[in-house]
């Protein structure tokens, strides 16, 4: 498909956008920080990947490469956001206050995904990026070390660090315990330690 | 829990571990909570909410339309670096070539290197021309008829009295003159020819350029003038060493050598990826550039960089 697209095949470059799109825009989307700023990182990925193609030699794998311009989109983005004054600050999701820290875990859906965002803007850039494309893109150590142009060791470590970074951000200090459902006693007592209700 | 812990712990989650290694951590409760809770980490990083669809589509479009704007030899990957490599998977000798032509890259090095070495010609070109004019004017002042022509071509610029200076030689080689005047004009017609070619070159430095009356430079006013001069050179085959005169009209009245000497030269700055031509930007002469990754017009001077205007392309 990359040489078919390559060869001017269009309908072929869209599928291989398509094939692609997700993992790109989750990239952008981490190592950016926000929605808005991890589109904007997006849309300018893809279009320096359908610019590139051509060039594109296949030294590395397709999906490689096309995170490697993905990360550094985002990088980019970041650094623009940084240099906009007054802006560094603002973001388009409000940050939360967890008063309960167990609640962390509890949490679903967007109130997870905006403590992540909190907790991914907390770390160093080059530590969300290794954790990202580790974790989000499931590139292997020597690819991460690719992309970024660094030795595997440093990605290894910078994983590390970035995990547990996260980890403490996010107050996950301890496994989960698989979820049981309770077992609740017949009638309408909601605690082993209730008394049961006077039916009668 | 300390940092070569937690590495070990990291590395075992990814699977990455020796056999020792993993043996330790499978032995070790604290090593195996702090696995589970890198774990947690992993799995909320990967709960990604996905894309909403139209924003989805927007994306893949502008990329398309991107791809769309491409030259016709890129997208096709003619236009490709060619290599023994390339050549070897059957690429012709003759389209490698051709292709090479449009797409070898010329590092700001040599670009600098090449705009020193074109500013050192001109200082010597003008010199030449300087003396030449001298002997020209020498010449025409010694003559005693057609003091009124001579009054005229002396008060031309140097540049226009250098290249008027053939004729005038050879014209004035057929009177009858004195053997001083003789030599005089033999010096003024051998040199003539090559004042005129140097005076060539000189008219096609940026830092020599003419005063907006004298060229015939696009002029433009406004942000929207520079998106319309730039875009007409979108879409055409053009690299940073494709001549510009072959994407944007420059000047009609120069030579298509000239042409290519005026807009190869034409530095990149500011982000550029390929060179449009020079215009006058109100009263500042510029380089035009486009960013296409921006799709910006981009407006600078040449000699500085400096930005002047720069628009959206339309």
């Amino acid at each position: 498909m990359v040489a078919a697209a390559q060869g001017g095949d269009r309908n072929a470059l869209d599928q291989l956008l398509r094939r692609h799109y997700d993992r790109i825009h989750a990239v952008c989307r981490r190592v950016a920080g926000s929605t808005r700023d991890g589109d904007d990182a997006c849309q300018e990925a893809l279009i320096k990947i359908v610019r590139n193609l051509p060039r594109f030699d296949g030294r590395s794998s397709f999906a490689t490469w096309a995170y490697r311009i993905a990360t550094n989109a985002s990088l980019d983005e970041l650094r623009k956001r940084n240099r906009r004054p007054g802006l560094a600050a603002v973001d388009d999701q409000a940050t939360m206050d967890v008063a309960d820290p167990g609640a962390t875990q509890r949490l679903d859906g967007i109130g997870d995904r905006l403590l992540l965002d909190d907790a991914l803007a907390t770390l160093a850039d080059d530590l969300r990026a290794a954790v990202v494309l580790r974790d989000v893109t499931n590139l292997d150590y020597s690819e991460i070390a690719e992309v970024l142009d660094i030795p595997v060791g440093t990605v290894k470590s910078r994983i590390s660090r970035g995990r547990a970074a996260l980890a403490r951000e996010l107050r996950v200090d301890a496994a989960p315990e698989p979820f049981t459902p309770p077992v609740r006693e017949p009638g309408n007592r909601t605690d082993p330690d209730e008394r049961p209700t006077d039916l009668t | 829990m300390n940092d070569d812990d937690t590495l070990l712990a990291s590395a075992y989650l990814d699977g990455d571990v020796t056999e020792d290694e993993r043996a330790l951590v499978e032995t070790d409760l604290e090593l195996l909570a702090e696995v589970a809770r890198l774990r947690q980490v992993r799995a909320l990083l990967a709960d990604q909410e996905p894309p909403s669809i139209s924003r989805r589509e927007e994306h893949l479009a502008a990329a398309l339309d991107a791809w769309d704007r491409l030259p016709e030899a890129e997208r096709t990957g003619a236009a490709r670096d060619i290599t023994p490599a390339a050549l070897r998977r059957g690429a012709s000798p003759a389209s490698a070539a051709a292709a090479a032509t449009i797409t070898t890259p010329t590092s700001l090095e040599h670009r600098r290197r090449a705009a020193i070495n074109r500013r050192m010609l001109g200082a010597a070109a003008a010199i030449v021309l300087v003396l030449a004019g001298g002997v020209a004017l020498q010449t025409l002042s010694s003559s005693s008829d057609d003091e009124a022509s001579s009054s005229a071509e002396a008060s031309l610029p140097l540049e226009e009295a250098a290249l008027a200076a053939p004729a005038d030689a050879a014209s004035e080689s057929g009177d009858a003159a004195t053997d001083g005047d003789r030599g005089s004009a033999e010096i003024a017609s051998a040199d003539a020819p090559a004042v005129a070619e140097s005076g060539a070159e000189l008219d096609t430095g940026i830092d020599n350029a003419a005063p907006p009356s004298e060229r015939t430079l696009d002029l433009l006013q406004t942000p929207d003038d520079l998106a319309l001069f730039a875009s007409d050179a979108v879409g055409a085959p053009v690299s940073p060493d494709v001549p510009a005169a072959t994407s944007a009209p420059i000047d009609d009245r120069l030579t298509p050598q000239q042409c290519e000497l005026l807009a190869g030269e034409l530095p990149l700055c500011l982000g550029a990826d390929f060179v449009v031509g020079p215009a006058f930007y109100r009263d500042t002469e510029v380089v035009v550039g486009v960013d296409v990754s921006r799709d910006l017009a981009l407006a600078y001077v040449g000699t500085t960089c400096r930005e002047v205007a720069r628009a959206r392309l339309p």
